[in-house]
């Protein structure tokens, strides 16, 4: 029997299910995303994918971020956490990453994959290597698609302390009301607490 | 000291308390959750509606202990709801049963003048009179019971515009998957 891949989804969520505030700012997140708590858990989470899907945008985002974080340590030197915040740089530069997009068409990175293709069998694909598991950070709307199309296989959400009011939804309007099964919850220092969910 | 005014809200995963239809159905609700409810409820010194939720409850809480049939949580609870305090905030509401209170005008003024009572904790109940607790900053506990289902759209927990940075004071987990986030208010809310 082939022992597929498990594809999760890993996001940072007010606690009213937004993922980016009404200004598409997510800054309300970024107290939580320098605690040395929560880097430690998510430095480990690194180590234990076999890769990462992202959508078009969030992959820009990284890139004009981590590379030269990289390539850079000594300018992470005011950073709260620098061997942490370097840990995550070394993780991200040296792990595989699957971009979805039709219109990239240059990497510029290491370890990239541009998957163009289908994207239910370009998935399907990666979870039946062997290998890891699969990690995917955003965005919603690819997000969506793969939910919509049954491929995410559990759902780590970090819920901050607050409520937002507006903004980016994680949970796209189109999907219909959908049971999931709570696995885990893990309370963190910082008042943001782990909630693990996988579909039934 | 002030007694609290504490708001509960069975919300889904993405941070709704109704599905699109307004319906609550889809909430994920066991015996050890309905005891739950019922201990937290008795514990309180009195309930705050506004007049739709209590016309809604008058229909059928006040004699739901009379059915035999009925899970000895239902029996429950229908004695703590009919005994407890209530101040309904109505202005068109000329009579109330059940240990009713009516307040007509000054909403902020008397919810204020009720929290420096002596006495428990205060239930804040119904969207619409949460709103004005929430923009005024009375409400000093969120209670958000997390169930395990998206629903994509519906009528959101808070209404759009508020920004509400919170603390997280206490987290539960129950078998039946619901996970009870309290979190008390932090000074500033951000009305845009």
């Amino acid at each position: 029997m082939n022992h597929m891949r498990k594809l999760f989804l890993h996001m940072m969520v007010s606690l009213d299910g937004y993922i980016e505030d009404a200004n598409k700012e997510i800054d309300w997140s970024r107290e939580l995303g320098m605690d040395e708590e929560f880097e430690d858990y998510s430095n480990e989470m690194l180590r234990s994918i076999g890769g990462m899907v992202l959508g078009r945008k969030i992959y820009e985002l990284y890139l004009g971020y981590w590379p030269k974080a990289f390539d850079n340590p000594a300018g992470a030197a005011d950073h709260s956490n620098p061997e942490r915040h370097l840990e995550a740089a070394r993780l991200l530069h040296k792990k595989p990453k699957y971009v979805v997009s039709n219109t990239l068409k240059e990497a510029k990175w290491n370890q990239v994959q541009i998957l163009s293709g289908d994207l239910e069998i370009e998935i399907k694909k990666l979870k039946d290597q062997p290998g890891k598991d699969l990690v995917i950070f955003g965005g919603a709307s690819l997000a969506c698609s793969l939910m919509e199309m049954n491929l995410i296989d559990e759902y780590r959400l970090i819920v901050n302390p607050v409520i937002l009011g507006g903004g980016t939804p994680l949970f796209c309007n189109e999907l219909s009301e959908t049971k999931l099964i709570l696995s885990k919850t893990r309370k963190f220092k910082s008042g943001a607490i782990l909630l693990v969910y996988n579909p039934l | 000291m002030n007694r609290r005014l504490i708001y509960a809200m069975m919300a889904s995963l993405d941070g709704f308390i109704g599905d699109k239809n307004g319906s609550t159905e889809w909430a994920v609700v066991d015996d050890e959750l309905h005891r739950h409810f019922n201990e937290e409820d008795a514990a309180k010194g009195a309930y705050l509606f506004g007049r739709r939720l209590f016309e809604d409850m008058c229909t059928y809480w006040p004699t739901a202990d009379e059915d035999p049939e009925a899970p000895g949580y239902i029996r429950e609870f229908a004695e703590i709801w009919r005994n407890k305090p209530k101040y309904v905030f109505s202005k068109t509401l000329q009579k109330a049963d059940y240990n009713a209170t009516i307040i007509s005008n000054n909403v902020v003024e008397e919810i204020r003048k009720l929290k420096s009572q002596p006495g428990e904790d205060l239930s804040l109940s119904g969207s619409a009179l949460a709103e004005t607790c929430i923009k005024h900053g009375m409400v000093d506990e969120y209670l958000i019971y997390v169930n395990p289902v998206v629903l994509g759209s519906g009528r959101p927990m808070i209404p759009e515009g508020i920004n509400l940075p919170l603390k997280l004071t206490d987290t539960r987990k129950f078998s039946c998957g619901v996970v009870r986030l309290q979190y008390s208010k932090l000074k500033k809310t951000i009305i845009r």
